[in-house]
């Protein structure tokens, strides 16, 4: 990247505030530099990774199954009496009060079981799938690393420029995630602290093609990165701000305790509010890996996972609170995930081994509060090693962000996955991002429904589709598919042939989803 | 940007190198060994010849025991080591003690490595530290465990891998770390079993089939665990030997074990305490343990960069000898080290360095280490520690138990290691230890211990320090893997000069010659030195090896 050429390309430089790149004290960017309109293009993913493979049975607990779940894992269940109930056979785990209480807000969903087949029980081979979007070997690069190298085949060189003066992901704490690796360079940046400055001398090297030449390169080119998009970052977070009393970090009185994740989520809302273009942040809570005393004997409740899932709750809480008081709250969406689950039965050293499937959360304003999947089933008898069955691959999960989300082309999706062939899964509801018809209900009677059912609903025109889902996200039947003008409109739905069950009506339109449950008798 | 794989190198030969053997080379060999060769060791491993050189690499100087110097310690003297020391009887000062010894092992190993500078070259830290990437056992909480899990590294760092494997697995620090601790035939658990078989020693391979990882199965690894069930830690907190592992036949699991068809079917009698060496013995029997493990030798020594014929002629010969010689690892790192391969151009600063080698790789060729007594020492000494470990290479709770990203993770391999904190930490460490007025200090117990380079000893060390020209040139050649470009290393000599024309340095130097003791010589040389100094280690160039 020529440095000098980037400040002259770039518009902000012909703002009255002065760059002073000798010293990187770039003064504070003024707001409204940053009031872009909002658009999918100002669209958040925040991905948070529990690494070492989730306990995910102690995490999101099907209560219809717990009977057996006592025989499987008598010592390290929760006790029935403190589980959060969330649906009527599906509760959470008492640290999830927060995400639980997002969830009733219809700001949560849960997806069961995500996985993919033939599971490898391998953390890092493991987490290399989940990162790389892909079960073949051969593919190094990250699912996003690859979706961003459809579009900038050049990155790194000449990057940061005038278009794409940001990173394009940042990678909160102290390493770099591979999910966004690509060919060349990772596209994501390192932001340990925002208010960072980063003055680093700099200088030309040459690449011979050898892993030296490659690797001096590298520095060169990160050097130059880390100065430039630190320029940015620092910016975005003196020009942002964050609201929210819930964090659990140094200086609120409120809270004692300091947790890491909280204050990396409180930096993320602030570069954010202050107008930083990244679309995608990553964060790593690590001790998953609950081989040995997951939970506190004396009180199943306690112990070392509910502390990791305490903290990611109550994060999350105080990030979706800091969106909400920011208005920001349409343009950011989140999911965990982690590279296994473990196993149904539990060890001898109140702990669990490494398993196959597990639920992952979504949040957001804009996700629907749903259930995906059914609860995994448990057997009254142990089977050595098993864990729990995949359902959902967690391919779909991504290439239905990325499709509902960032509204990617079917075609561009498909050549990030190309192994493996996609089931899109309805997961965004209810945000309508021009903000005016939140208000206009969204009726269907009767509703438990036989064979027939009403709907009426409010679209703000153009393509409208509206789907019957059922709970593993499936499009079970289409009502419409077509342009429509602006208004509301009544439908009747044929329901003949479908079977009994939860479903939701789904209503799909240009500017954001929305969707009612609906119950077949 | 041209990508990192187009280059192959010229040679896959593992016959021994009988080229010119030059300083470059040398150097090449000294920099994969140790963590900042001296000038002293470059010339005498020249003087050597490359097979003896080798050779006198491949001895281990055994390591002196840590010593006690943190006040906090509550049974050991000061000054003498505390790992054949008991636990304090006293419930009230167990903490305080564990953590002294906590800081004691910290100033342990930076010391250790510090102080290579010192000795004869020897691949002892470089390979211990290979070793505690490859098990990666965390911290125990008693000290004594952790101290010995690194002896046992350090006994078995160049011996028989067979015999390091079961020696390991019976060691208290690993079988706290992997729970073979809490491992009993009514619920065993799988930990150790796992990785064992997926990272210690045969490797997974691709997934096959259900469960099956081409080397092998999920079936196994519950076999293993079963073989493992009954091993003990004796804790031995209030006596005066160390904790130990002991097997208990009542946590046992005595049935048979059937093992998959990766393992010709076999069936693991129950033999008590010895049956995990009947299973090690298995899977020693399997070729791709030798391949396995010589594969991740070939990474951490010569280049993560393996090509399939890379894989098949260079690893391959590094896995046969291995099996030729019973699993012995010195015989395997001597042919690696004294081949045409390894001295291959392409292989020359392939490497980028962890924290620990960049570091000492500014101190210890500049003959820096403290010289302040117990305390002043070790209190530098675990700052020096804990600078590598904020910038990720903590050294006894590495990252995961496959160790560190830097030398597993594809494709990016030991670019890991920089990112914009850590690159921002590194040229920090740079400014601390050259230019900076205090150095790296330590104000811990209220006094102030700190350590720079002196640039004045340094110069005086090189061969011509009065020409600037040479001199740039003799520090480019003691620093970088590679020759710099000629517009860098005048920038260095722009640098030294201050922008005079080269006799300016030279009148100086000799100025200050003729007046060591005078400031007003003296201080400019040191600047500009000190100035010289931090532009290098801050280049790109810089951070290979």
């Amino acid at each position: 990247m020529d440095r000098r050429k980037f400040i002259k390309n770039l518009s902000l430089a012909s703002a009255t505030v002065p760059f002073m790149v000798d010293n990187i004290m770039a003064q504070a960017l003024p707001n409204n530099l940053f009031n872009v309109p909002v658009s999918y293009e100002d669209r958040v993913l925040v991905m948070i990774r529990m690494s070492g493979g989730n306990d995910g049975l102690n995490m999101v607990i099907p209560i219809d199954q717990y009977d057996n779940l006592m025989i499987q894992r008598p010592n390290i269940i929760i006790p029935e009496n403190k589980i959060i109930q969330g649906t009527y056979d599906l509760g959470f785990h008492p640290a999830l009060n927060g995400i639980s209480e997002m969830f009733n807000d219809g700001k949560a969903s849960v997806m069961q079981n995500v996985g993919y087949q033939e599971q490898n029980r391998s953390h890092f081979r493991s987490m290399d799938i989940w990162s790389t979007g892909s079960t073949e070997i051969y593919e190094k690069r990250g699912w996003l690393g690859r979706y961003f190298e459809q579009n900038h085949p050049e990155y790194p060189d000449n990057y940061p420029n005038n278009i794409n003066p940001d990173p394009f992901a940042v990678s909160m704490g102290n390493s770099i995630s591979t999910t966004c690796q690509g060919t060349i360079a990772n596209f994501s940046t390192l932001v340990s602290k925002p208010s960072n400055t980063y003055n680093l001398e700099e200088s030309l090297t040459t690449n011979d093609g050898t892993l030296n030449g490659c690797n001096s390169s590298f520095v060169t080119t990160l050097i130059e990165q880390t100065n430039a998009y630190g320029l940015r970052i620092n910016a975005a977070y003196d020009a942002g701000n964050s609201l929210s009393q819930y964090y659990y970090i140094d200086n609120n009185p409120q809270n004692d305790f300091k947790s890491k994740i909280s204050e990396q989520l409180k930096y993320v809302a602030q570069m954010i509010s202050g107008g930083m273009q990244t679309k995608l942040y990553i964060l790593d809570v690590n001790g998953f890996d609950t081989h040995n005393e997951q939970v506190d004997l004396s009180d199943t409740s306690t112990g070392v996972h509910a502390e990791l899932l305490q903290e990611i709750s109550d994060a999350v809480y105080a990030f979706q609170n800091d969106l909400e008081l920011l208005g920001l709250d349409k343009r950011v969406m989140g999911m965990t995930f982690s590279e296994f689950g473990r196993q149904i039965a539990s060890n001898g050293s109140a702990g669990t081994d490494h398993g196959d499937a597990a639920p992952l959360f979504l949040f957001g304003k804009c996700i629907s509060s749903s259930i995906i999947g059914n609860n995994p089933v448990i057997l009254d008898e142990i089977t050595n090693q098993k864990g729990v069955d995949m359902q959902i691959d967690f391919r779909d999960v991504y290439a239905s962000i990325l499709k509902d989300w960032f509204r990617i082309s079917e075609d561009q999706i498909t050549t990030i996955f190309e192994n493996h062939s996609i089931n899109y899964l309805t997961l965004m509801d209810g945000c309508y991002s021009n903000g005016l018809h939140d208000e206009e209900p969204t009726l269907i009677w009767p509703n438990p429904a036989g064979e027939i059912t009403n709907l009426d609903f409010y679209t703000p025109g153009g393509d409208t589709r509206v789907n019957l889902v059922d709970m593993r996200g499936r499009i079970v039947r289409n009502y419409m598919d077509m342009a429509v003008d602006e208004g509301r409109h009544k439908l009747e739905l044929n329901l003949n042939g479908v079977s009994k069950g939860i479903y939701r009506i789904s209503i799909v339109t240009m500017n954001g989803n929305k969707s009612v449950s609906l119950a077949i008798q | 940007m041209p990508t990192c794989q187009n280059i192959a190198p010229t040679t896959l030969s593992m016959a021994p190198y009988t080229g010119p053997w030059t300083k470059d080379l040398a150097s090449h060999l000294l920099r994969r060994t140790l963590y900042g060769p001296t000038q002293v060791q470059i010339n005498d491993t020249v003087a050597l010849g490359v097979d003896f050189a080798v050779e006198n690499l491949l001895q281990i100087i055994p390591s002196t025991d840590p010593l006690t110097w943190h006040p906090d310690e509550a049974v050991g003297a000061q000054g003498a080591t505390w790992v054949t020391e008991f636990y304090p009887t006293d419930e009230a000062l167990v903490d305080p003690t564990e953590d002294a010894r906590k800081h004691s092992l910290f100033s342990w190993i930076a010391g250790r490595i510090n102080t290579e500078q010192n000795a004869s070259p020897s691949i002892t830290e470089k390979i211990c530290f290979f070793w505690h990437n490859h098990f990666s056992a965390k911290r125990s909480g008693d000290g004594r465990n952790t101290f010995m899990y690194h002896r046992l590294l350090d006994t078995h760092a160049l011996g028989n891998f067979r015999t390091l494997i079961e020696d390991i697995t019976v060691d208290p620090c690993m079988m706290y770390f992997l729970d073979t601790a809490s491992n009993t035939k009514w619920s065993p658990n799988e930990n150790y079993a796992r990785e064992l078989l997926e990272l210690y020693t045969i490797g997974k391979g691709p997934l096959i089939g259900p469960g099956d990882y081409s080397n092998y199965t999920e079936e196994d690894i519950a076999a293993g665990a079963m073989i493992l069930t009954g091993w003990k830690v004796r804790e031995n907190k209030s006596a005066v030997a160390n904790p130990y592992s002991e097997f208990d036949p009542s946590h046992h699991e005595d049935s048979d074990k059937q093992l998959s068809h990766h393992f010709n079917n076999a069936i693991v009698a129950s033999n008590d305490e010895l049956e995990y060496k009947d299973f090690i013995d298995l899977i020693f029997q399997k070729d791709e343990t030798a391949f396995h493990i010589s594969k991740k030798l070939y990474r951490f020594f010569v280049s993560t960069e393996i090509t399939p014929e890379i894989e098949s002629s260079v690893i391959d010969q590094m896995a046969q000898t291995m099996l030729a010689n019973n699993y012995e690892i010195r015989p395997v790192l001597a042919e690696l080290l004294k081949s045409e391969h390894f001295y291959d151009l392409v292989n020359i600063g392939a490497h980028m360095k962890s924290p620990l080698e960049f570091i000492f790789s500014m101190m210890n060729p500049t003959l820096t280490y403290p010289t302040n007594g117990l305390d002043g020492d070790n209190l530098l000494w675990k700052q020096l520690y804990a600078k590598a470990s904020s910038i990720n290479q903590n050294w006894y709770t590495p990252p995961s138990v496959a160790g560190w990203p830097c030398f597993y993770q594809e494709p990016a391999f030991m670019q890991h290691w920089l990112n914009a904190a850590t690159i921002n930490s590194r040229f920090w460490y740079v400014t601390q230890l050259t230019t900076h007025s205090t150095g790296i200090s330590s104000d811990t117990f209220g006094t102030l211990y700190s350590i720079k380079i002196d640039a004045l000893s340094f110069l005086a060390t090189l061969q011509t320090p009065s020409d600037g020209s040479a001199m740039i040139d003799e520090i480019c050649l003691l620093f970088l893997p590679r020759l710099l470009e000629q517009t860098k290393r005048d920038a260095l000599l722009n640098t030294l000069t201050d922008g005079l024309p080269e006799f300016e340095w030279t009148l100086q130097y000799n100025e200050y010659l003729a007046n060591p003791a005078d400031v007003n010589y003296s201080d400019p040389v040191k600047s500009q030195m000190e100035a010289v100094l931090s532009q290098l280690f801050k280049s790109p160039e810089f951070q290979s090896c």
